[in-house]
């Protein structure tokens, strides 16, 4: 293939990635440093960043995706493992459960919000009570776990299904129990996919909007950051400050995803594989 | 047995609040379901949705998110197919570049962007218009695809393209009737992984949407809530009509699905 040719091919994608992400996120790195009177823009500098760390509610929306962060490892990372584990043998009635495991990882967290908002919400909800400020969170993690812990159950059991079976045969020659082969030989051997699922589970709690959005839509206590912005943005016209929350939001997934994967390497170094 | 029946009693946890959505669009009204919220319905009458595609336009917001998601998976498969095999050529200008360049494309949260892209969107002229929707997703869903095809295309044997190239079979050619046909699974699977994403997307079709008529599922289903949110069965019924397809498309497509799963996940 020429070079001409191969440049063809590569520059719809690009100019497309280019114009409708790349350029987008560069301005809103620069709108968080500007403050918008009607069509006017002044330099504001560091001042909605500032005011980000003054902020309760933006405190409040970080703890809140923290928090969230922490419910979601257990409901739905901890969970998929359990489950991976569980069905882990190909048999048919396996087969099926996993099926019913991992069918709510199709549907819309639109509708997920909505027939949750069904069961729960005050008023209408057959459950009422569960959304309210105590347990909000708590339930929405839950709610979340029900629609994903599947999902990560089918890369845990593909990262399962890698382990050789000499290993797991040495192991029950060594007269380990399932419990001893779980924590000694199959956990450490899924790490990999250990790191992938956490990458997903901790990233995906900055990014999650849908949920909090559709269930809590007027709670400012259940805010997380992504809903906090968007109201920011369309119910008060500050698109300043929510591009400063944007920013900062954007930040803490590239820091996590850093971490992770800066985690990862060091391991790879301490054990000896080229990275 | 005693465990089986434990698993079975969990996967019914997990299946029931689905049949209990699709169990429920089909009671004949609210004091129906409040009365008897978890019994079975009267009698199967398809008047619920009737009323969904009629009051609620559930069959306009259907077909706007037919056109979104079938566009925007056309789109992620052919330039990500086109991309992903130039950039497998070891030799191409600042490789390394444009991999990292697509590897952070597909960490960033769409609020990343979210904010400039209604003005540009604007400046564009296609605020307010289905391309509002299909642009962004095409954009959003190429760095996950331009990866997957790298990986796919560099694995193939080299001979693949020497023998081509030997039988005088030009690079448009060899890419169409050769490569592509080769890269099925690789195509199935950022078929499925586009597809779900933008059938369920939410927040950037909430921004960018203001005329009711160009509305897809998911925003229509909030502006049916809040409009009819009286109306529950009808409701209910709007959102089986919006599972359907994604639950039919992973019945059917089981085992793509997992292997889209997984190698959007693992990449």
């Amino acid at each position: 293939m020429t070079r001409r040719g191969q440049i063809l091919f590569f520059v719809p994608a690009l100019a497309l990635f280019v114009v409708f992400v790349l350029i987008p996120s560069t301005r809103t790195l620069l709108d968080s440093f500007y403050s918008y009177q009607g069509n006017k823009l002044h330099f504001a500098g560091f001042l909605y960043y500032r005011y980000a760390v003054t902020d309760p509610k933006f405190h409040q929306s970080l703890g809140n995706n923290l928090g969230y962060m922490l419910w979601t490892l257990l409901f739905e990372v901890v969970t998929g493992l359990a489950l991976a584990v569980g069905l882990e043998k190909n048999t048919r009635f396996n087969h099926f459960l996993r099926v019913a495991f991992f069918s709510p990882a199709v549907l819309s967290m639109v509708v997920v919000g909505l027939v949750f908002g069904f069961l729960f919400k005050d008023g209408v909800g057959v459950f009422p009570g569960m959304l309210n400020e105590s347990r909000a969170l708590v339930t929405i993690s839950v709610i979340s776990g029900w629609a994903s812990a599947g999902f990560f159950m089918v890369i845990f059991l593909a990262g399962l299904a890698n382990i050789p079976e000499e290993i797991l045969e040495a192991a029950r020659l060594d007269g380990a129990d399932a419990w001893q082969t779980f924590w000694q030989v199959k956990l450490p051997l899924l790490r990999e996919v250990l790191y992938v699922a956490l990458l997903i589970c901790f990233t995906g709690a900055f990014k999650a909007f849908d949920l909090f959005w559709v269930l809590l839509p007027n709670q400012d206590h259940t805010s997380i950051v992504s809903t906090l912005l968007v109201k920011e943005v369309i119910k008060f016209d500050n698109k300043g400050y929510g591009s400063a929350l944007a920013v900062i939001l954007t930040v803490l997934v590239l820091f996590t995803v850093a971490i992770i994967i800066g985690a990862k390497s060091l391991w790879l170094k301490r054990i000896g594989k080229p990275a | 047995m005693a465990k089986s029946a434990a698993w079975i009693a969990l996967a019914m946890l997990f299946l029931f609040p689905m049949v209990w959505m699709t169990a429920s669009s089909f009671k004949s009204s609210n004091v129906e379901i409040f009365s008897h919220p978890f019994s079975l319905p009267h009698g199967i009458s398809l008047a619920n949705y009737q009323k969904a595609v009629r009051q609620g336009n559930m069959g306009s917001y259907f077909i706007n998110s037919l056109w979104v998601t079938g566009l925007s998976a056309a789109a992620v498969v052919c330039f990500g197919a086109w991309a992903g095999f130039a950039l497998s050529k070891a030799r191409f200008p600042l490789r390394k570049l444009w991999l990292a360049l697509f590897f952070v494309g597909m960490i960033l949260p769409v609020q990343s962007y979210l904010i400039p892209l209604t003005r540009l969107l604007e400046n564009l002229g296609v605020h307010d218009s289905l391309w509002a929707l299909i642009l962004p997703y095409t954009a959003q869903n190429l760095p996950v695809a331009i990866l997957l095809f790298v990986a796919f295309f560099a694995a193939l044997p080299v001979e693949l393209e020497e023998a081509a190239r030997l039988d005088g079979v030009r690079t448009a050619r060899f890419y169409f009737s050769i490569l592509l046909p080769v890269a099925r699974p690789a195509v199935a699977t950022i078929v499925v992984i586009t597809c779900l994403n933008t059938w369920n997307e939410f927040l950037m079709a909430m921004l960018f949407i203001v005329d009711p008529a160009m509305k897809t599922l998911p925003v229509g289903m909030i502006a049916f809530e809040q409009a009819h949110n009286t109306d529950y069965p009808a409701l209910l019924a709007g959102l089986s009509l919006i599972s359907v397809p994604t639950l039919l498309v992973y019945a059917i497509f089981n085992r793509q699905v997992i292997r889209g799963v997984i190698a959007g996940a693992v990449k």
